[in-house]
């Protein structure tokens, strides 16, 4: 059962996944972003007026990652502040992606739920579509803890 | 020692590394060979990963993994590069969705090889005490040689989506 939406592929350390695109969403060149040189998860910072957003980095994997390769980042959410994730690129897929809904097994890794809720099966390949809440969360989980 | 009379019954068993699952047949969709997974991040260690399956995503897991069992429970290896895991020269037993689930939630037990359909027709199985001791099996049953466990698919479905 295949859901249809406009979607951003996102790679993150070679791996592709999607994200649905949405009216808070924010892509952002790094040569815009204040890098941070630090041996934390946040990779960098959107400075807003008087505010700073984090963009964390991660591997493939979805863990923190200190690497340089990444291009831009893509800030989401709200309150207490929108956060971010550096990639090594975005696309906006302009054809509808049919997505098929998804329950991850086991135990969802953060409080707002699991990471992701559907899969994009292009040829064989399996993309992983995030929720963007969760991923919100868990992004903030990693700032907390820097 | 408990017995239990099944009748004629159609059952596929599934061997894993740390021995033999019996199952009854209605409850498997497919068995495929095993195939490259994509890796899904963040997942037990019990979830080996995702595959591509009549163009539905299907998670495999290791059922002896699930179980607290030790290592691998399939010969698929992570690519360290890709995040992905190879294929294997197992099999996968794709399951329909467990009871109370959702249509789309098929899911695959990894076997180290070949299953092996099994006709229990009006055997008598004898539960024996030298199977594994855990909540998803709802019981060990000795057939001809074999020792067999017959998964408990309520404890199964707590055990997977809880």
């Amino acid at each position: 059962m295949a859901e249809d939406a406009q979607y951003l592929r996102i790679d993150i350390a070679g791996a592709p996944f999607l994200l649905a695109s949405r009216t808070d969403l924010i892509i952002e060149q790094r040569e815009n972003l204040a890098v941070d040189e630090g041996s934390g998860a946040v990779r960098a910072w959107r400075l807003s007026g008087l505010d700073r957003w984090p963009a964390i980095g991660l591997d493939h994997s979805l863990r923190p990652l200190a690497g340089d390769s990444w291009r831009q980042a893509v800030f989401f959410g709200f309150g207490p502040h929108p956060v971010g994730l550096v990639v090594d690129d975005v696309q906006i897929l302009t054809q509808s992606v049919g997505v098929e809904r998804f329950t991850p097994l086991g135990p969802a890794p953060t409080d707002s739920g699991h990471l992701f809720s559907g899969i994009w099966i292009r040829d064989g390949q399996i993309v992983l579509r995030f929720e963007a809440d969760a991923l919100a969360a868990f992004l903030r989980e990693l700032e907390a803890r820097q | 020692m408990k017995s239990v009379n099944l009748g004629a019954l159609h059952a596929l068993e599934i061997p894993t590394r740390t021995g033999s699952l019996l199952v009854p047949s209605a409850c498997i969709a497919e068995v495929v060979p095993n195939r490259a997974l994509a890796e899904l991040p963040l997942s037990p260690q019990w979830v080996l990963g995702v595959m591509a399956w009549r163009s539905r995503p299907v998670q495999v897991i290791s059922l002896e993994a699930l179980m607290g069992g030790a290592g691998a429970a399939t010969d698929g290896v992570p690519d360290p590069v890709a995040g992905r895991r190879q294929r294997g020269t197992g099999k996968v037993v794709v399951f329909y969705p467990l009871p109370g689930r959702n249509p789309w939630e098929f899911f695959g037990v990894a076997a180290c090889s070949e299953p092996q359909s099994r006709v229990v027709d009006g055997a008598v199985l004898t539960g024996t005490a030298d199977g594994p001791d855990n909540s998803i099996i709802a019981m060990t049953v000795r057939l001809g040689q074999s020792v067999l466990s017959i998964p408990d698919m309520s404890a199964l479905s707590v055990a997977l989506y809880s």
